[in-house]
């Protein structure tokens, strides 16, 4: 464990968090399409967050690297909720009863997993320069 | 003693990791190429040569390669022959790079080249202390 692997393991965070926060902007930015590929209106996407093993460094860090682990996008899942069912009858997709299926996105939700990843973002760069700061420390040491 | 030997190594130090910032900052301007590859430079028996080879005095002792690897395998290994390699395989978008990563190891690459500077830097000042009798010359 050196400062090198933190700067990994705080890059991969940094990773995630930007996938996160471009799934967000999907599900922002797709909160009223009704087609899809894969029929039926868009799903909200989230990504599911998962450890990772750390790269031996080798050396006496080897045994301590096990203890830290990575974050690692492991995949993207669509929100199984039912979509939102809007009335507009005019509306080509509208069912027999006038009923419009609109994607399961709640704004507000959005919103706050924006901020929440904005701000994870903010942390991991705050650490990175921290750590970056130690290492440059420790570089000045005995003069 | 060869007082001179170890400003070569760590000159190679400074030149591998001065070349490997080349490799690095290509990664990052590749960071929107379709089909790109992640490079890396790599370094290893270069590092022993360039370090010389460290005896070991006991069975118990570490070497580089963790509890049981060598202490330094002693090839004279060409202090030029770094190579270039394939760090990750391509993704979803058939691009190599993660923008984090690839920052941070420029970064980290940096720290390391200037732990070098740095210790090159204490060395030349030993050296200069021992020419002029110890500062009073």
């Amino acid at each position: 464990m050196n400062f090198f692997s933190a700067m990994e393991v705080i890059a991969s965070g940094l990773g995630a968090e930007r996938v996160r926060m471009n799934l967000t902007a999907s599900n922002l930015a797709n909160a009223n399409t009704t087609r899809t590929a894969e029929g039926g209106p868009y799903k909200r996407r989230d990504p599911v967050f998962t450890t990772a093993q750390l790269d031996p460094h080798g050396g006496f860090d080897g045994p301590l690297d096990d203890a830290v682990k990575l974050v690692e996008v492991s995949d993207v899942v669509a929100d199984p909720d039912p979509p939102r069912r809007e009335y507009d009858p005019t509306h080509p997709d509208a069912d027999g009863q006038g009923y419009v299926a609109k994607p399961n996105i709640n704004l507000v939700e959005e919103m706050v997993n924006m901020i929440t990843a904005s701000r994870a973002y903010e942390s991991g760069v705050t650490a990175m320069r921290s750590v970056v700061e130690m290492a440059r420390k420790s570089m000045t040491l005995g003069q | 003693m060869k007082i001179f030997d170890e400003l070569s190594g760590l000159e190679t130090h400074a030149d591998y990791h001065l070349a490997r910032h080349g490799v690095l900052a290509s990664n990052l301007s590749h960071a929107q190429t379709p089909g790109y590859v992640a490079k890396d430079l790599v370094f290893d028996e270069a590092m022993t040569s360039a370090e010389g080879v460290l005896a070991r005095s006991d069975e118990a002792h570490f070497g580089p390669g963790g509890p049981t690897g060598a202490v330094g395998s002693g090839n004279p290994a060409d202090p030029e022959g770094f190579s270039v390699v394939d760090i990750e395989t391509a993704r979803f978008d058939q691009n190599g790079v993660r923008l984090e990563k690839a920052m941070a190891q420029v970064s980290a690459n940096r720290l390391r080249y200037e732990a070098g500077i740095e210790i090159t830097r204490r060395r030349l000042a030993l050296l200069r202390y021992a020419a002029t009798d110890g500062g009073v010359g």
